[in-house]
């Protein structure tokens, strides 16, 4: 009896009309700034030309080593001060990387990788709200997410060049399998939300690609961005709400 | 609504209900996610890898002499014009009004044709590669280290070959050669990154003649063939060799060596490496650009066991001066058709009347 009852409430959440204690959908909008791209040798060398590149550009840096802009939607489940959150976005997602390239000696011509990547990004994550009675609250939360970029394109730049002079002399995709490829990556993700209501979420969060494009260098790449999500006035479980303290 | 049932069990039936709206939730968003995919193309596809953008080139191939009077000299000889692109081999639609002539006197072609050459295969080689001086104007942008990479994984498919800088009081740790294997090897990809520590080792002199002779000692102590490439990227004249051009030239002679080369430097002093090229059988290229560079080092192992079609060219010069035995005529080749979109370089042809 119990096991038919299980399945049978199952198969009813489907309906919606028995969830957790709250289901909100809401559209978020999320924009990545201060992003790190590491490697783990100094001198790297492509597959796709007889170049060799001399890593160095191993910093954090704010715009400069590439944006991402995230547009989705998100599906919330409150239980108690818990909640899980999905949130499929569309994920314009680029990148920039600097390298030398040995000239001579002592001199180095330095060249910026740049990588664009259309993706679709579903992180899952479950939070933690305090003071989960109060019209402002805060949460912790962490999760992972699977992103799966499904358009990319490469270019480069180089102030000394002029444009067709650089395309000419050097590969622009010199960097595939090494700082991007076309497979579906992991990340782990954490931050801190800020709730308003029901009606808004502003959150900080810290992504960590888990792992690197390519087996033959170890790149690390970790971003910081914010998110705002605007939760619809969709009541979609009309439910009075408890929260124990 | 909850039953109320004694016998149900609230937590499990929580758990139910979240494991739904996850798995329901996970539907909606992968057939987003597929929504999307389809929509778009993907995404990276295998290239060739690349090389530098090159340009048009002229390669002399040989020149051998064929008869001569006081006044007149018959040789035949056998250019080469390579493609811009590296992939599309040679230029085969030229007539013989597109080449030029000059040198001491009046040269006309009295025999033209488009021939298919077939190079040895199978033979060993070893590059050299001028440290001297600097290339922050001939080269600014290292393209040789590239295009001669190309040129170690294009060889080693069927050749097995030795490499080498050459620089005489510069930054190599050896000399008269720092060699970048350690012997003749078809293991390409360490000789190929060496490549670009040796551009940061330029400096110092020339002392191509001495370099040439350490590899053709290299060759008698290396693996046999009929026919041995000494292949050398340089671009400045011999400064500081111990040996003379005649001795080397000797050497390489009696060891069955060819030398080829191909300098980056058009104001370099042609008639010792024409004589040099030319007499051990072996082709030269001088390059204006670094452009040019690229085409030919691109050819490099086609030109030493591949294929290619090329100018044979029957010229007869009506000299300025009285020839005689010994003396050592220098042509200059110059190309040009409007089908040509860029500055050709030229070709020297060396003949030695005997």
């Amino acid at each position: 009896m119990k096991k038919v009852l299980l399945v049978f409430f199952f198969l009813y959440s489907f309906t919606f009309y028995v969830s957790a204690q709250r289901f909100n959908f809401g559209v978020n909008f999320q924009y990545h700034v201060l992003k790190q791209i590491s490697l783990d040798k100094e001198w790297i060398v492509p597959s796709t030309s007889y170049a060799i590149y001399h890593a160095t550009d191993n910093r954090w840096k704010l715009f400069s080593a590439g944006q991402s802009i995230l547009i989705g939607t998100t599906f919330q489940m409150d239980y108690k001060k818990i909640y899980i959150v999905l949130e499929p976005d569309f994920n314009l997602n680029t990148y920039a990387y600097a390298v030398g390239y040995p000239t001579g000696p002592g001199t180095e011509e330095r060249l910026t990788f740049k990588s664009l990547s259309f993706q679709i990004d579903a992180p899952l994550y479950v939070g933690y709200q305090f003071h989960s009675s109060s019209l402002l609250r805060y949460s912790f939360f962490s999760g992972g997410s699977i992103s799966i970029p499904y358009h990319l394109e490469t270019s480069f730049a180089n102030g000394a060049f002029n444009h067709g002079t650089l395309y000419n002399q050097f590969s622009s995709t010199d960097m595939q399998n090494i700082l991007y490829s076309n497979k579906p990556y992991p990340n782990f993700l954490c931050g801190f939300a800020i709730h308003y209501s029901s009606l808004v979420r502003v959150d900080v969060r810290y992504i960590h690609r888990l792992d690197s494009p390519g087996a033959a260098y170890k790149a690390t790449f970790n971003t910081i961005g914010f998110a705002m999500t605007y939760y619809l006035p969709l009541s979609l479980l009309k439910k009075k709400i408890y929260y124990e303290n | 609504m909850l039953p109320k049932s004694s016998k149900f069990n609230p937590r499990s039936s929580c758990l139910a209900v979240i494991i739904g709206q996850v798995v329901i939730l996970c539907v909606r968003s992968v057939t987003m996610s597929l929504i999307f995919i389809l929509s778009s193309c993907t995404i990276i596809k295998e290239q060739p890898k690349f090389v530098p953008a090159g340009d048009y080139a002229l390669v002399a191939l040989s020149a051998k002499y064929v008869s001569h009077t006081s006044s007149e000299l018959v040789y035949s000889a056998t250019l080469l014009v390579l493609e811009r692109n590296y992939i599309y081999g040679d230029i085969t639609f030229l007539d013989k009004s597109s080449f030029n002539f000059y040198g001491n006197g009046t040269s006309s072609v009295s025999g033209f044709a488009s021939t298919p050459i077939k190079f040895s295969s199978g033979q060993p080689s070893f590059f050299l590669l001028d440290q001297s001086g600097s290339y922050s104007k001939i080269d600014p942008n290292n393209l040789r280290s590239q295009v001669v990479g190309n040129y170690f994984e294009d060889c080693s498919q069927s050749n097995v070959f030795q490499a080498g800088g050459f620089s005489m009081g510069g930054h190599l740790t050896t000399e008269p050669v720092q060699f970048l294997t350690g012997g003749f090897t078809n293991s390409w990809q360490a000789p190929a990154q060496s490549l670009f520590a040796l551009a940061q080792l330029t400096g110092g002199q020339s002392n191509l003649y001495d370099a040439i002779n350490t590899s053709i000692g290299a060759f008698g102590s290396g693996p046999a063939g009929s026919k041995r490439n000494c292949l050398i990227l340089s671009h400045a004249n011999d400064q500081a060799s111990t040996l003379s051009m005649n001795s080397v030239l000797q050497n390489a002679v009696n060891a069955n060596v060819s030398i080829n080369l191909t300098s980056l430097d058009s104001s370099v002093n042609k008639l010792p490496i024409a004589a040099l090229t030319m007499k051990t059988g072996g082709w030269l290229a001088i390059c204006n650009t670094p452009e040019q560079m690229v085409t030919v080092v691109a050819n490099w192992n086609r030109l030493i066991s591949g294929e290619a079609t090329a100018y044979t060219f029957t010229i007869t010069l009506q000299s300025a001066t009285v020839l005689s035995s010994g003396n050592e005529i220098l042509t200059k080749v110059n190309v040009s058709s409007p089908y040509l979109n860029s500055q050709v370089n030229s070709a020297y042809l060396y003949i030695k009347i005997p």
